[in-house]
Formats: C-alpha cells, sequence, structure tokens
C-alpha cells in the first residue's frame, strides 16, 4: 500500500522556501524527492531543471514497481534528472549551482545523515548556490515539549549554519524546524504579505499552504520564540570529524525514550581531552604507587599493553568505518571489506612474528618497538584522513583514497597482531603456564576491544570527533609504553621453546 | 527547559512592555475621556478608538469572583474533591490529598508543567500578534492512543510547581503581551488552576482564560468554573462509544456523552464566540474537531449535532492535521494520514446542515 503522502509537511517544506525565493529556476534535492516533494516543486512556473540524488536505487526501483499517478508523473517529467549517488558527492562533484538545494534528511540521526548538517557541508552548498540561493534544512523540533536537548540539538545546527551563512530563517514547527539559510538578507524580511502574492502570481494549487497557513507559519512572533528558545543552548559547530549535532541527536532520542540513561549520556558530553589527561595520568601515577609496594604487579605492562592495544585496534577500525562513510556516503558494503583487511593485517602481523619469533634476541625491544608505531599511527591518522576529506571532490583521487582506507584498515591490523605473539612469549614463564598465559592475554585483548568498542563509538567519537578520539588513543598508549619500559629488569623471563 | 521564557524578561523586555503599557494608559485615558465627553453630549464614540482598548477594557469573568472572595470559596471545593478524586468523569477516588496518583497520574496536588509560552499556532482569534498564552500542563485522564503530544500526556515529562509559580507564569505571559492564558489539558489540575487564578487576579491578571480541554469534563465541576472561564475550548472527538473506549486509555466509553453534555453547558456559561473588533477572542465556546481516518472519529454525525442542538454560528475549527503518532500505528483504521476527500466531506456535511462559523484551514482542499 502507498501511503498517504504527508502533504501538511511536504507543502511547508516545498512551497515555504521557493515562495521565498523571487525567481526559482534549478532546484537540488539531497534524498527524499520522490512522494511530493518534486511534484510540488513542478508547481511553480519558473523551475527549469530538478537535480534529485537518492543513494539507493532499490528505493526508487520500488517506488517505480507500486507507481501512484503522483509520483508517476513527477518522476517521468523531462525537467527532472534523477542521480543514483550520494547527494554530497554529487554536489562536491557537479559543476552546476541552484536557486536552491534541499536536504532530504530531516536529523542528524547517524553519521551518514550527519554529513548534511555539517559546517563543510553548509560551506560547499553556499559554493552551489547562485545569489540568492537558499539551503533549505530540517531539524527536529516541537512546541510544546521544549527540553534541553532538543535546544542543544537546534542550537548546534543553528550556530553550524550562522558560521558559513550571514542570514537565517527559521520556521518553528510541531514535528520539525525548517532552516533557510542564504547570503540574501530577503529571506529574513520577507513577509506574509510578499509570499502570498506569490503564491497567487505562481498560481499554486497547495492543499494546505493557503494564505491563512502561511499567516500562521510566518507569525513576526516565532522568530522571537526561537531565539528565546536557544538561549542558552550549545554553540559547538558540527563537524564532519566532529559530529556534535549527532550526539544532542542521540540525547533527544535518549530523552524521549530512556531518560534515565540518558542523564547518564548527557555527562558524557563533559569529557575533554584534559580530563582524559589527567585520568591517564592519575591512573599511571596510582600504579606507580602500586609497583613500589608490592612485588605481584612487576608484570602488569604487557596485559595493560595489549588491553589498550586491544582498545586502539577497535578504534582505529571505527574511526576508518566513519570516515569512509563521511567521505563516501555509503559504508555498508565496505564495512565487510575494511574489516576483512584489518583481519588481514592481523593475520599477517601475527604470522610474521611468530616466523621470525625464534631469530628474535630481544622480545622486549621489539614489543617496544611496536608501542611506539602504535602511538604513531595513532597520531598521524587524522592528519591522513583530514587530506583525504580535503580532495574528496576529486574523483580520482576517490578511487584511490578507497586503496587508502584498505591499506590504513591493514596496517592497523598488522601492527594489533604482531604485537600478540611478542606478548604471549615474554608473559610466559614456563610451559606449564601455557594455557594461562594465553587466556590471560586473549581476554586483555578481547576487554580492550570491547571497551573500545562501546566508549569509541557512544562516547569518544562524537563527543571528541576523531581527532580527539585519536589522542585519546595515543595518550593511553604512551601511558601503556611507560609502565612496560619502566618496569625492573627481568620481569619477563624468556623461555626457548622445546 | 520548561523555564526558556521565563528568561524573557530582559532589560529590553521590561523596556517593551512598560513603553506598551505607558501607550495603552494614554490611549484609553484619551478614549475613555472621549467616551465620557460623548456620552454626555450625543453618546457618540469613535469605532476607530474602541479597536484601539478592546484588550484594556476588556474584563475577565473571574475578576468579579476573585473580588468577592467566591474564587477562592470555589478553589477550596474543587481541592477538597481530591480527597477522594473526582475532578474529571474518571472519579478513580484516590486521595490525592495525600500525594497519590490516580488514574491521571498527577501527583497528588502537585502541579506538572511541561511548558509555558506565547503559542502562535492556535486558532487565529486566540494568538493575534502577541500569541496565546499557552500553559502545558503533564499528564491527562483521557490519553488517546494518537497523542501527538505523548511526551507530555503520557510520559508526564515536566517540572513540578506549585499555585504561586503557577500564578506567576500568568502574570508573565500577560506581560509579554499574550492575548490571553491558555491552559492545554487543565481537567485533572482545576483545583490548583482556580487557586493559581485567585493568586494572579490579585497581581493585576486581566486576560481571558481559555479552557483547552479534551472535552471530557463532568457537569459538577463545570458548574464550579461558571464565570470564571471566558473560553472554552474543547474538543469533540469521537462520536461513537466504541470508538472512545478503544482509542483512548481512559477506555472512555461514555465519552461522546459526557462530552454532549459538557458542551452544551459550556455553551451555557459564555455563549457563541464572537470576537471583539480587533479580532481577538475573548469569550465564548470553541468547538475543535478533529478529522480521523476512515471517519473514526464520526465527524459528519458530530457536525450534525452541533447544528442541531446548538447556534448555528457556534464556532467550530475542523482540523486536517491528523498524524499517526504515538501508539496510532498499533491501530490499523488510524494508522494513516487522512484524505482530501475525508476532509472535504466532513466540511460539506458542516455547510449541509447550515453551519457558518467554521474555522476550516485548508480551504482549496475544498476547491478542488
Amino acid at each position: 500500500m502507498i501511503p498517504v503522502p504527508d502533504m501538511i509537511f511536504v507543502e511547508e517544506f516545498v512551497h515555504l522556501p521557493l515562495l521565498a525565493h523571487p525567481r526559482p529556476e534549478k532546484i537540488l534535492i539531497l534524498r527524499g524527492g520522490a512522494g511530493g516533494v518534486i511534484n510540488e516543486i513542478l508547481q511553480h512556473p519558473s523551475i527549469e531543471k530538478i537535480e534529485y540524488a537518492e543513494l539507493d536505487p532499490l528505493l526508487l526501483e520500488l517506488i517505480r514497481k507500486f507507481p501512484t499517478p503522483l509520483t508517476e508523473s513527477e518522476l517521468n517529467d523531462e525537467r527532472v534528472n534523477v542521480k543514483y549517488i550520494d547527494g554530497r558527492l554529487l554536489l562536491k562533484t557537479t559543476p552546476d549551482t541552484y536557486d536552491l538545494i534541499f536536504i532530504g534528511d530531516m536529523e542528524p540521526s547517524n553519521l551518514q545523515a550527519n554529513r548534511f548538517f555539517t559546517r563543510e557541508f553548509f560551506s560547499l552548498a553556499k559554493e552551489r548556490l547562485h545569489e540568492g540561493g537558499i539551503l533549505v534544512l530540517g531539524a527536529p523540533g516541537s512546541l510544546t515539549f521544549l527540553n534541553e536537548e532538543l535546544r542543544d540539538l537546534n542550537g548546534s545546527i543553528y550556530h553550524t549554519l550562522e558560521s558559513v551563512f550571514s542570514h537565517i530563517r527559521v520556521i518553528p514547527g510541531d514535528g520539525t524546524n525548517l532552516f533557510l539559510s542564504s547570503d540574501s538578507p530577503d529571506i529574513e524580511s520577507i513577509d506574509i504579505m510578499q509570499i502570498v502574492n506569490r503564491l497567487d502570481e505562481r498560481d499554486i494549487r497547495a492543499d494546505v499552504l493557503v494564505p491563512w497557513h502561511i499567516e500562521r507559519k510566518l507569525h513576526e512572533g516565532w522568530h522571537g520564540w526561537f531565539m528565546d528558545f536557544l538561549e542558552g543552548s550549545s554553540r559547538k559547530i558540527n563537524y564532519d570529524f566532529k559530529p556534535s549535532a549527532l550526539f544532542y541527536n542521540l540525547a533527544h532520542w535518549n530523552a524521549l525514550y530512556s531518560p534515565e540513561f540518558g542523564r547518564l549520556f548527557n555527562q558524557f558530553e563533559r569529557i575533554n581531552i584534559t580530563l582524559i589527561f589527567l585520568v591517564t595520568g592519575i591512573a599511571l601515577l596510582m600504579y606507580a604507587f602500586i609497583r613500589s609496594r608490592s612485588k605481584r604487579y612487576h608484570r602488569a605492562g604487557v596485559p595493560v599493553a595489549i588491553i589498550s592495544t586491544g582498545f586502539a585496534g577497535m578504534i582505529f577500525s571505527l574511526i576508518i568505518i566513519f570516515a569512509f562513510q563521511s567521505v563516501y556516503g555509503y559504508v555498508f558494503s565496505w564495512i565487510g571489506l575494511l574489516v576483512a583487511s584489518f583481519m588481514a593485517g592481523a593475520a599477517s602481523g601475527a604470522m610474521f612474528i611468530t616466523n621470525v619469533l625464534a631469530g628474535i634476541k630481544n622480545n622486549l625491544k621489539y614489543f617496544r618497538k611496536i608501542e611506539l608505531a602504535i602511538i604513531c599511527f595513532a597520531v598521524g591518522l587524522p592528519f591522513i584522513l583530514f587530506v583525504v576529506n580535503l580532495y574528496s571532490g576529486n574523483p580520482g583521487a576517490l578511487l584511490f583514497f578507497r586503496i587508502l582506507f584498505l591499506i590504513l584498515s591493514f596496517i592497523s591490523g598488522l601492527l594489533v597482531g604482531s604485537q600478540f605473539p611478542l606478548a604471549n612469549k615474554l608473559y610466559l614463564k614456563d610451559s606449564a603456564g601455557l594455557s594461562r598465559t594465553a587466556g590471560l592475554l586473549f581476554a586483555s585483548d578481547l576487554v580492550g576491544g570491547w571497551l573500545g568498542g562501546i566508549i569509541g563509538a557512544v562516547v569518544l567519537l562524537p563527543v571528541l570527533g576523531l581527532t580527539g578520539t585519536c589522542i585519546t588513543v595515543a595518550l593511553i598508549k604512551i601511558a601503556s609504553f611507560i609502565i612496560i619500559i619502566t618496569e625492573p629488569a627481568g620481569s619477563y623471563k624468556e623461555v626457548q621453546h622445546a | 527547559m520548561h523555564d526558556v521564557f521565563l528568561k524573557n524578561v530582559t532589560r529590553r523586555d521590561f523596556l517593551e512592555t512598560t513603553t506598551r503599557f505607558c501607550c495603552h494608559v494614554g490611549i484609553s485615558s484619551i478614549v475613555l475621556g472621549c467616551l465620557g465627553a460623548g456620552s454626555e453630549n450625543s453618546g457618540n464614540g469613535s469605532d476607530g478608538a474602541d479597536t484601539a482598548i478592546a484588550d484594556t477594557v476588556f474584563e475577565p469573568a473571574y475578576l468579579k469572583l476573585h473580588k468577592s472572595g467566591e474564587l477562592n470559596e470555589r478553589a477550596e471545593k474543587l481541592w477538597a474533591m481530591m480527597e477522594s478524586c473526582r475532578l474529571c468523569p474518571m472519579q478513580c477516588g484516590v486521595n490525592r490529598l495525600r500525594g497519590r496518583s490516580g488514574f491521571c497520574r498527577a501527583p497528588g496536588t502537585t502541579l506538572v508543567v511541561s511548558s509555558f509560552m506565547p503559542h502562535f499556532g492556535e486558532e487565529r482569534p486566540l494568538v493575534g500578534r502577541g500569541g496565546s498564552g499557552t500553559i502545558f500542563l503533564s499528564h491527562c485522564n483521557l490519553r488517546c492512543v494518537f497523542c501527538q503530544n505523548w511526551e507530555i500526556s503520557q510520559l508526564g515529562r515536566g517540572s513540578n510547581r506549585r499555585e504561586n509559580d503557577l500564578a506567576e507564569m500568568m502574570i508573565r505571559l500577560q506581560r509579554i503581551g499574550c492575548h490571553n492564558i491558555n491552559l492545554v489539558t487543565p481537567t485533572h489540575y482545576s483545583a490548583s488552576i482556580l487557586k493559581a487564578l485567585d493568586i494572579a487576579a490579585g497581581k493585576g491578571l486581566r486576560l481571558p482564560v481559555v479552557y483547552n480541554t479534551c472535552g471530557w469534563e463532568s457537569l459538577e465541576i463545570l458548574e464550579l468554573l461558571d464565570g470564571i472561564v471566558d473560553i472554552y475550548l474543547p474538543d469533540f472527538k469521537f462520536w461513537d462509544d466504541s470508538m472512545a473506549a478503544r482509542l483512548t486509555a481512559a477506555e472512555a466509553e461514555n465519552y461522546p456523552e459526557i462530552t454532549r453534555e459538557a458542551i452544551l453547558e459550556m455553551h451555557r456559561q459564555v455563549g457563541v464566540a464572537i470576537p471583539a473588533e480587533n479580532g481577538i477572542m475573548q469569550r465564548g465556546l470553541m468547538i475543535r474537531h478533529l478529522v480521523m481516518p476512515n471517519n473514526a472519529g464520526g465527524s459528519e454525525k458530530i457536525m450534525d449535532w452541533i447544528a442541531e442542538h446548538l447556534p448555528k454560528d457556534t464556532y467550530v475549527n475542523i482540523m486536517a492535521q491528523y498524524n499517526p503518532l504515538y501508539k496510532a500505528y498499533d491501530y490499523p483504521e488510524i494508522s494513516r494520514r487522512i484524505t482530501r476527500e475525508e476532509y472535504q466531506a466532513v466540511v460539506r456535511r458542516a455547510k449541509q446542515v447550515g453551519l457558518t462559523n467554521l474555522d476550516i484551514q485548508t480551504f482549496w482542499w475544498l476547491q478542488r
């Protein structure tokens, strides 16, 4: 069954911005155009061309398979050009400019969607707008339930837009707040009479968006209302590699559906690099104190290194997946490959070290070198990824970058994998302790990976962003490195294999 | 959160309010002077000036009862009813005075307020320029499965307040230029509301009170509100008993019957809603009806009943914005939006039966 189109929302979303523009000709829709939006846009007589980017071809295939008169006419109109491509990629690669750009994602609910709410994206959209052009996007809104999370989410989006565009008009709504952004001041000054006149001139036959309704949506009181609502909100800018809006969106969902967890989740926002630095430092000092008192913990260095390496490995994987999605707009078909590449790296590293292990005289020295290499990788990764993001508008580079992502994944696997056999060998005291050592270190690896998966994905990446997360990994690895280099000589007895 | 608009009273607002107040006083004294002079001469006032002072000369119903002390007495009567609570037709009988929560989930006698603010999306005669001074009260005694404010009504989000706080909110809303005090879902807090109103009236509140209710109200309570509420804004949601029972947590089979009686009583108290000359509503009955898919509300029968039992110029807002929210997807018949034809049919019937004061949001739906 084809759902009844949400005409009330579609008409507001389409007509208010189009009526705010004196003569819209070229339109770009990034996702969500079929099923009403295109049809409404086509009602404006000045429209010459609509480009419509939809990432998933299956969606449109489904719509064509179960057509309604509305979808038939809108998708077959000769002015409409459908492209199966990520909207952001299209915007990066197209030489065209537009009068209006519509974003079909209505909330930064995941990394894929958040890419349409970041400062980088807004700057790109601005470059692709004609003079007086308008970027149109929606974000969660409510006229009744105004919680702090919603306020911060809207604050972050508003201030991110404000950092790029000189004029923003917000039209608050129940469900969705509309943001119209432009470099033309008209957008803020346009009033009900002008809009109604244009509605009349263009002979728009809207179902819902009639003068009465326009008056209600554009009531002059709403501007003050929204600014009051934002008072004291977050001013954090939403970046590709530091998705604050995503964090607030998650917080908003928590506030609605899981307020108990939400209270804890909201505290995560307080986390910052200084705090992590302090906590790591204090943990180190505490460990030093304990070690000076008791001999039992002299050999903690290796398990700690393995826990932190497991942590680092998981976070490297997450970051690579995150960055891939941010650059390409899709990732699900590639997650398998990226993870496989990491695993291949880990296996190669382990095999290589195992093969050469017999010939290695000083295991500890190699172990420390690998520790250092992981720290360097954590510090270097953000630089590489920022350069990748910078050149992601270049089709040739994009082709190469995919391989680069696989290589990065492979290297991180290699580092993690090669440390493990060395750790086992270092930690093993005698042949009797074989299974105990293997068990302990494998468990350490898993604990680290588990921590990395949970903390990395839920706390570090959304709050600290990519760079902050990498710095965190580096700090933790430096701590484990300090532990291992300060351990008294002879802590690890190297047993020759029989 | 709920206080976002409390911070509103900045220096700028203060200056603005003061200026507005001075203007009002200035204009009204001039006009009153003219009127006084006019009545001495021939009794002719100035039409234009009447419009300008419409807001200021208005005297809300509750003011008289406040002055006579009856407002407080009524509040106490309602308050006493919470001992074995019968503030709503559910009459669940818990002792709210001892802090118990009844069916409505309101925590004893404590008020829970979600937010308060000028609202610009209500009926046009309530919004005007300054907005409708809306106070969203948390929890609900009916709890429809398709509620669009489910965060507030069903989850009860909001913060605990006392009568003094509520009075303060009313005064603030008046100060920032709202045209009325719009109490959303007031039924289970009527006692607190009256107490707050008494306090606020003492502090200078002069705005009409809008009783924005689901319509499911006991006659006993409504009679106590007589002479206090200026604008009744009830919903008339369902015509069929079975639908009312199916689509509300209260399983309110008696919703249609009780609401009919309630609306008649409301009309008896405040009469037909006719806006003042400046377009702002100050007194009267404004009925809301939300058109639902598959005629789940029994819209046409509701229109028939209104036309038969109330004056033809009764204000009826036929609303088209039904959206399947909250648990609506669990009920197949209401799991979609309405079609143009469904909406048209209701308006057509309303016109057929002679209703003349229709608030029809979606005019073009009728033209196509």
